[in-house]
């Protein structure tokens, strides 16, 4: 039984160990060194977008067995006019299933359809086009990629190898974004990047990590991380992180500083030196998350308004007209706030007097 | 409630209280309006249309009219205008007022508000006028008053509207009444296919449209491509729609003169072009008649119908009549509409009042040589760093704080600048020397405004379930787009850009339920404003889509008329009929 036990364990040793990435990333989008890198867990497999087969995705580890990455190495055809040929290449993902880096075997460099080997400004489009997410490759069909209408001048010769020929030019479109003579190979290698494997890997994580696992995600400095740190924490959890909360969102992306600030629970907007906090910083945020900070005036504390007279000129003018609907002879900081106000009212070439001088009249 | 005035032709009217004598001059009505553009836009928020200086930063041609003087003396003279992009520069939106040969320099302030020019001197008979543009970036003028009495006219709203009824002399209620099987209000696609298919069925139709062309976003005034299948009503849709050229192409000039030329065929159709509904009045739920007016000459007329349709796109019809409506985005738990994929991008936790947002198309051309293009300070901070010589549909501003209604003109103004500012950009790279500007659109293409509350609410969840009704009367095969401004991922790009995400999908159906409204008994809906959550609108808010709803709701109306019944008994009680009517339809020869 303990033999047994001891062989599968070999075997796994083994297995994890021969999948480890052997080729350096050509580019890698993080700062975690790839040396790092530890093990390679095997954690599912991921349906391709070009093949019958099926994809390996490894979890990438430290030797503190910590996540790092996701990776896998891909071998897929690349075919038009019944013509293929294999591709390999290696893909990282982040934590949370974002592309960040490619490798590429030495042995085995990508070649275009007139067999030219890809250089290096190629990889450096490539790994461009892939941390696109929204890349026009998303919505068009192959079909919708060439113009039909033109065809290629060069001459096509197929030897059983003839990969990104076609009888008809790129359209002039998306040009700009692929690699002259590597449209297939952009393509294919595009849609498993961003295809089901993306979702394999949100749901993994969903499955496999913690609390503990999202609140390093929170902690970190990587903004992906902290967003979706915030959105898996529990509301309970995350109510004794509300300094790390307010201390990220100078730095978070509109669309999650605007989540985060949502989220935050209706009483704290009622804690002054929360509201102090949120408000002062007001002019580091963008005006999505302005537009919060100005939906929640009737419930923050009247702190908020005090602040805000600080930071008028970040402001849009709906967004002073809301603001302006709450000053009133009587509210706490009234005189500091007309004082505030006089002040942006006398700023050499501020756009919105106008609205103030009714106010300040 | 019931707005209104009539405006002064080429010899205004008169109008005296004692010893007061006055003449209120309204812009739009100008005999000539030379190079300045009508713009009845944004009537429901600044008062009436105006007059605007659209030259591309090239002066426009002057505009002129004439009054008679019944009384000489000193006359104080306002002009209502606005400072389109208020700031430490001079304003883009200057121009100066001719009196007779006197010039009078009019320097705007921001909002629109009357601005005093002087007293001047006016003697019995005909005085001259005219509108000199002086910058060719969208100076406004929307009316003149000339008073000698020294008292401003009143400039809110409400105050505005009663005061231009009392100058003109204008009685409550339209005194011109018109009487139809149906009314549409709203001739872009789904209007127009809507209009089509009751007048094949023999129905008499009264389509109101506020613009000079009908197709509303697929004219050749806006320039959008329409997208989608065609559904059942193939023979009805090829009448109207536009071929896939590039948005913003001047194709679009050819598919409107296919258009207009299929719509006036119908002789049962009649088009009142350069017609603004104003409002529409509802008795125990159900709208007895909508008003609207001229454009520029500002007579009005009062529709009357069992029936009626709101294509309006902002849902005007359904509003004033007081049809439940929705704005903005729901919670994704309201209607179960999550893409984990793009989580608040797509449906965020908590709605809110978010929408996708307007665009305005534009053109530009090269000449044989070099042409030079003004400066423009007053666009630069929306522009910053951003070159382009052509615009897309990514050219899109939408704001959580903004309105796509209430704030349509600002919204226009802000694309406006990026527009101009990033021209400009382009133009200080040698290689563009020969760049003009050919066409930039100043109407506004909107993807999403408010939506009227059916039986059925379309949502997502009825294309992932791609769910079959037995009123399934329109399907879509596209995907199902949503778009969000760019800078809600990265605050660096600029504001007027937009990234769409794309759900691909089976087909999908849409009920006939989601086209009429669940409280106003006797009011159809097509187009953008039919009932659907923010992320339902994503598909079908195309146009070969929308007019599907349009050909429907056409059939429908023809059914109700037949059975004098209202929308919602075709569900209930005539459905087979209906369906079958759709289907030998499609083979009908006009």
């Amino acid at each position: 039984m303990a033999k047994t036990l001891i062989t599968i364990l070999c075997v796994l040793f083994i297995w994890t160990i021969s999948n480890k990435p052997i080729h350096e990333p050509h580019y890698l989008e993080s700062p975690i060194p790839w040396a790092k890198i530890d093990t390679a867990e095997y954690v599912l497999s991921f349906p391709s977008t070009t093949t019958a087969s099926d994809f390996a995705l490894y979890l990438l580890k430290d030797e503190n067995r910590q996540p790092l990455f996701f990776y896998s190495a891909l071998t897929t055809p690349v075919c038009i006019d019944n013509i293929c040929k294999p591709v390999d290449i290696e893909l990282y993902w982040d934590l949370v299933g974002q592309y960040i880096g490619l490798a590429i075997d030495p042995e085995r460099p990508l070649t275009k359809y007139d067999h030219e080997v890809w250089v290096e400004e190629d990889y450096k489009k490539l790994h461009a086009l892939l941390q696109n997410k929204h890349s026009i490759l998303n919505r068009k069909s192959l079909d919708n990629l060439y113009d039909m209408q033109e065809s290629r001048k060069d001459t096509i010769r197929f030897n059983g190898q003839e990969v990104d020929a076609i009888t008809a030019a790129t359209k002039k479109e998306i040009k700009a974004h692929i690699i002259d003579g590597a449209l297939y190979s952009c393509y294919a290698i595009w849609q498993i990047g961003h295809g089901p494997v993306r979702d394999s890997i949100r749901n993994f994580i969903d499955r496999s990590f913690g609390q503990d696992q999202w609140l390093k995600f929170l902690y970190s400095e990587n903004r992906e991380y902290q967003y979706k740190g915030l959105q898996s924490l529990t509301d309970t959890v995350l109510e004794d992180h509300v300094t790390r909360i307010i201390e990220i969102l100078p730095l978070s992306k509109p669309v999650a500083r605007t989540y985060a600030l949502k989220k935050l629970p209706l009483h704290l907007w009622r804690r002054t030196e929360v509201v102090q906090e949120l408000y002062s910083n007001l002019g580091a945020y963008d005006v999505f998350s302005n537009t919060v900070l100005m939906n929640r005036l009737d419930t923050a504390q009247p702190i908020s308004l005090l602040e805000i007279s600080k930071n008028i000129p970040h402001l849009t003018k709906n967004q002073i007209k809301q603001y302006l609907t709450f000053i009133q002879p009587g509210i706490p900081y009234y005189e500091q706030i007309l004082r505030n106000l006089e002040e942006t009212f006398h700023t050499t070439h501020y756009p919105y007097k106008y609205l103030l001088e009714d106010v300040l009249e | 409630m019931i707005r209104g005035w009539v405006f002064v032709y080429a010899l205004t009217i008169a109008w005296s209280v004692q010893s007061q004598t006055s003449y209120l001059l309204e812009a739009e009505a100008f005999l000539d309006p030379g190079g300045w553009s009508v713009d009845p836009q944004f009537v429901q928020q600044m008062g009436s249309p105006y007059l605007m200086a659209h030259g591309m930063g090239r002066p426009v041609g002057d505009a002129k009219t004439q009054f008679k003087v019944d009384q000489r003396g000193s006359y104080h003279v306002w002009v209502r205008t606005k400072d389109w992009v208020p700031g430490p520069w001079e304003s883009p939106g200057r121009f100066s007022i001719f009196i007779d040969s006197m010039e009078y320099p009019v320097i705007p302030i921001p909002e629109w508000n009357w601005v005093y020019l002087d007293k001047c001197e006016l003697a019995k008979g005909l005085v001259s006028i005219s509108l000199q543009d002086i910058t060719g970036f969208n100076a406004r003028c929307d009316a003149l008053y000339f008073s000698t009495d020294s008292i401003a006219p009143p400039n809110e709203y409400d105050a505005l509207q009663a005061w231009r009824q009392a100058k003109h002399q204008e009685p409550l209620a339209p005194e011109v009444e018109k009487t139809y099987d149906l009314v549409i209000t709203g001739g872009g696609i789904a209007g127009c296919a809507a209009a089509i298919a009751a007048a094949e069925q023999g129905l008499h139709v009264a389509l109101i449209h506020d613009r000079p062309v009908l197709g509303g976003n697929a004219s050749s005034e806006i320039r959008v491509h329409t997208l989608g299948i065609y559904g059942k009503f193939e023979r009805i849709l090829r009448m109207i729609d536009t071929e896939h050229y590039p948005n913003g192409s001047s194709e679009a000039i050819r598919d409107q003169e296919k258009r207009d030329s299929n719509m006036h065929r119908y002789t049962n159709i009649d088009i009142f072009l350069n017609w603004r509904a104003y409002d529409a009045v509802s008795r125990d739920s159900v709208i007895e008649f909508v008003d609207a007016r001229h454009t520029s000459s500002g007579e009005r007329i009062r529709f009357k119908s069992n029936l009626f349709l709101d294509s309006t796109g902002d849902g005007w019809i359904g509003y004033w009549a007081g049809a439940e409506y929705s704005y903005g985005r729901e919670s994704v738990y309201k209607y179960g509409e999550k893409w984990p994929e793009w989580g608040e991008l797509w449906s965020p936790e908590v709605g809110d009042n978010s929408v996708m947002g307007s665009s305005i198309l534009w053109q530009t051309t090269q000449l044989d040589s070099v042409t030079s293009f003004a400066e423009v300070p007053w666009a630069m901070d929306v522009a910053r760093e951003h070159m382009a010589t052509a615009g897309e549909w990514y050219w899109e501003f939408s704001r959580s704080d903004m309105h796509q209604i209430h704030d349509g003109e600002d919204i226009r103004d802000h694309l406006l600048r990026a527009i101009y500012g990033s021209f400009y950009n382009a133009k200080q790279d040698t290689s563009n020397s020969n760049f003009a500007l050919e066409w930039v659109s100043y109407l506004l293409g909107k993807r999403e405004s408010r939506r009227l509350m059916g039986d059925h609410i379309f949502t997502f969840k009825d294309v992932t379930e791609l769910t079959k009704f037995r009123d399934s009367v329109v399907m879509e095969i596209r995907e199902v787009d949503v778009h969000f401004q760019k800078q809600l991922e990265d605050e660096n790009q600029p504001d007027f850009l937009s990234t769409a995400l794309f759900y691909k999908t089976s087909k999908y159906y849409i009920p006939y339920r989601s086209l009429y409204s669940r409280n106003i008994k006797n009011l159809f809906m097509a187009g953008r404003n039919f009932s659907c959550s923010h992320v339902g609108l994503g598909g079908p808010r195309v146009m070969r889509t929308t007019g599907q709803m349009g050909a429907a709701v056409g059939y429908a109306a023809s059914l109700c008329k037949r059975f004098e019944v209202f929308p919602r008994a075709i569900y209930h009680s005539y459905l087979d009929q209906y369906m079958s009517l759709i289907e030998r339809s499609q083979w009908l020869r006009p």
